[in-house]
């Protein structure tokens, strides 16, 4: 309103219209009920990423750390989850990318699937929203080895959305070592 | 009577009885000194010796006796035998005595018989005594020997005591007798010698009076004939020696006279008299004539002095002519003086014609002084009319001196108030640094309090998400719950929007803050820069203050000084203008002086006409 107010009668009618303009766009819903996705969207080192939201159990602030001895650099350590212990992995290492850039690493999207289930390190939880499947494009030919594995598909807005289900059944994430 | 006597006899009958008298005295005196001694051997010969000789025989009676008893009581033969010998020796010794006593014994000599006469009986009755003891028969000799011996002791001692009575009775007769003799011998002595001193006296003071009366009239008239007093009259004299000396004084004295009489008119001038000498001898006649020789032989010498005659010769008697040297001295001086006198007068009479050409000169420089004067008075007129303008002037710098003074303390209370103006100023200064400083912490603390609500608005967008993501498994129930999510998602967005914003705001804030930090600091600083220049500022004016105060001193006294010189300068101008009534009465004295001059001038031409009448 005090914007409204601040602007002459000009600067408010244009104010007026566009409202009125978005209010009057037509929804996406047309497209059919089965046809879209619902994805949890998070920033990790610059770059947006997305997990299929049937796989992620729930969103939950980094906190009280606690890091794991003879464990494979990935694996950044273990966090008390309501009474349940859950390990963290860091998906820049799995994905070999820079720990260049200041990043907030204080949030875990927290995946499962019923038999397996761990978290995953992300700077910022952007939001869950719906996305249409014909918008994902099959994945970059540049992708190779565990990226190309992982990788769902890349929509226009160069959002990245990773395959949950895969990660989760991935053997090579398990770890089993033995310390003498 | 006496008084015609000579001296010496006088002297021999006044001795010869003060001798004759003493004379008197001394034989009396010697022949009661022969009585006396006659009577002193009497009295020896007699009553002592025999009162002597009864006290020895008393003595060996009663040694007899004792003895006597020791011989009857001797236990021996030898002790009996040593016994009747001291009884022998006793009774000898006794009978001695005796006989002395007989021989000077002066009363009854029958006495003196009697004892003999016991004695020998005593005697008889101790031969059978001892011739009783010696056959042993002990107890009758003592028997026989106490009625025996007791009765004749006892008479003896009685016969003894009766004698020596009639011995001390004499003995002091003789004394009387001796006593009294003194005693006369003493009066008669005494009367005589007083006699004699009486009489001794009254002859001493008769001649030594008859002698000096008319001694002492002659020391008199010598004392006065010596001052020269010969007035003095010599009445009647006696026909002693004295009498003699005051004659011969008496014709003194008339010749004396005459002479003076003589030497009176010689000392009045009168040279005429005839002075005529008693004999050749007459030392003072002889005397007083050639004297009137000497001075008449002076009295010439001395008229032609007066004449003017200064070449005489003066050939003085001798050495000690007084006279004469003094006259021939008196002419060599007088020559001396005179040719000085001539000379002075030539000199003179130059020298004043020189004092008169001066003294024209010294008149017209007294006019030119005069002139002087009267200028140098003017000019000191005005220089006091100076002085006067410049006593003022400076009265007034002492009064602007006194102002400035008051306006000194003035600044320097002023100063004093802006040094304590800056205190506070700094005491605020701190005041506001501190509450900066209080306002940074407090911009601190709304800084935490963004992050927390930032924190909070992430934790809402997380629970939008997890709501998001259970909507979605609740499947078509939850689509509504989606809706609901995703508006407390916009709103946790809007919220991290409006914190951002703030963050930007207290960043600014912050920054301000620091800035105003430093600012205070600086003003800090700057106030404290104030402080100390508004010191050094106060102390300059302080100083300042104590020159202007020395300034004004200096004025005051300079005012004071400009005051004395002002009265000064009245008193020179008095003074100039007495200097110029003195100069004009100079200018007039100077032309009495030149007449005076001219007066001088002329003595001295005359002067010189009279010395040439001295011959020289």
């Amino acid at each position: 309103m005090s914007e409204i107010m601040a602007s002459g009668d000009d600067g408010r009618q244009l104010i007026l219209r566009a409202r009125a303009a978005a209010l009057a766009r037509e929804p996406e819903q047309s497209a059919a009920e089965d046809e879209r996705i619902e994805i949890v969207e998070f920033l990790l080192a610059d770059e947006r990423y997305a997990i299929e939201s049937s796989y992620v159990r729930e969103v939950y602030p980094l906190k009280d750390l606690t890091p794991l001895p003879c464990t494979p650099p990935f694996v950044l350590g273990v966090i008390n989850l309501r009474g349940k212990i859950l390990s963290v992995i860091d998906l820049r290492t799995i994905f070999d990318l820079p720990d260049r850039g200041l990043s907030d690493l204080n949030k875990v999207v927290v995946l499962d699937d019923g038999t397996m289930g761990f978290g995953v390190l992300a700077d910022t939880i952007i939001a869950a929203r719906w996305i249409p499947r014909n918008a994902l494009l099959p994945s970059l030919p540049t992708l190779t080895g565990i990226r190309a594995e992982y990788l769902m598909g890349v929509t226009e807005e160069r959002l990245v959305v990773l395959d949950g289900g895969r990660i989760l059944s991935d053997r090579g994430i398990l770890v089993h070592e033995e310390v003498r | 009577m006496l008084q015609n006597m000579k001296i010496g006899v006088r002297l021999l009958v006044g001795f010869g009885m003060v001798v004759f008298l003493l004379v008197i005295a001394g034989g009396l005196a010697i022949q009661k000194i022969g009585t006396v001694h006659s009577l002193q051997q009497t009295f020896f010969d007699h009553p002592f010796t025999v009162v002597h000789a009864l006290g020895e025989t008393h003595i060996h009676v009663i040694k007899m006796h004792r003895s006597m008893q020791d011989a009857l009581l001797a236990d021996n033969a030898m002790d009996r035998e040593t016994a009747i010998r001291i009884i022998d020796e006793s009774e000898n010794a006794a009978i001695k005595d005796l006989k002395q006593v007989e021989e000077r014994f002066l009363g009854d000599k029958l006495l003196v018989t009697e004892i003999m006469k016991d004695l020998d009986t005593w005697k008889n009755d101790r031969v059978k005594t001892i011739d009783l003891l010696r056959e042993g028969k002990r107890e009758q000799a003592v028997q026989m020997n106490k009625i025996l011996s007791a009765g004749i002791i006892a008479r003896v001692e009685k016969e003894l005591d009766e004698m020596e009575e009639f011995a001390f009775a004499r003995a002091n007769t003789l004394a009387d007798n001796s006593r009294e003799i003194r005693d006369q011998t003493i009066r008669l002595t005494s009367i005589l010698l007083l006699v004699a001193v009486a009489l001794a006296v009254a002859i001493t003071l008769v001649i030594t009076r008859s002698i000096t009366r008319p001694l002492s009239k002659a020391v008199e008239m010598a004392d006065r004939l010596a001052v020269g007093d010969i007035t003095a009259e010599i009445g009647a004299t006696s026909k002693d020696e004295v009498g003699q000396l005051l004659q011969s004084m008496e014709k003194m004295l008339n010749q004396f006279k005459t002479m003076s009489e003589i030497a009176q008119q010689i000392a009045a001038g009168n040279l005429g008299g005839g002075v005529a000498a008693q004999s050749e001898k007459d030392v003072l006649g002889n005397a007083l004539t050639a004297m009137v020789v000497s001075l008449k032989d002076s009295a010439a010498v001395a008229e032609q002095i007066a004449a003017g005659n200064l070449s005489v010769t003066i050939i003085p008697q001798s050495e000690k002519d007084v006279m004469g040297n003094a006259l021939a001295a008196m002419v060599i001086s007088l020559r001396g003086i005179t040719s000085e006198i001539i000379e002075g007068v030539n000199v003179l009479a130059a020298s004043s014609s020189e004092i008169m050409a001066s003294s024209t000169q010294v008149a017209s420089g007294a006019t030119e002084t005069a002139t002087s004067v009267s200028e140098t008075t003017s000019t000191v007129e005005e220089v006091k009319q100076t002085a006067q303008v410049s006593s003022q002037k400076a009265r007034t710098v002492a009064d602007t001196a006194q102002k400035a003074v008051q306006v000194a303390q003035a600044g320097r209370c002023s100063v004093e108030e802006s040094i304590a103006g800056m205190a506070r100023i700094q005491g605020q200064v701190e005041a506001i640094a501190e509450s900066i400083v209080q306002l940074s912490e407090q911009s601190q603390a709304i800084g935490e309090i963004i992050a927390t609500v930032n924190d909070l608005a992430e934790q809402s967008n997380l629970l939008a998400v997890n709501a998001a993501i259970e909507a979605a498994k609740a499947g078509e129930q939850g689509k509504g719950f989606a809706v609901v999510a995703q508006e407390v998602k916009n709103l946790a967005e809007q919220s991290k929007d409006a914190t951002a914003q703030v963050r930007t705001i207290l960043n600014d804030i912050q920054k301000a803050t620091n800035t105003a930090v430093l600012a205070t600091e600086q003003g800090n600083q700057a106030v404290e820069e104030g402080v100390r220049q508004s010191k050094e500022a106060g102390e300059a004016i302080r100083q300042m203050g104590e020159s202007i105060d020395e300034s004004a001193q200096t004025a005051i006294q300079i005012a004071a000084s400009s005051q004395q010189q002002l009265t000064g300068m009245d008193q020179v101008a008095l003074a100039m203008v007495n200097i110029r009534q003195a100069s004009e009465q100079n200018v007039i004295g100077v032309r009495q002086v030149e007449q005076t001059v001219q007066g001088l001038h002329d003595l001295g031409q005359r002067l010189k006409g009279l010395v040439s009448r001295y011959k020289v």
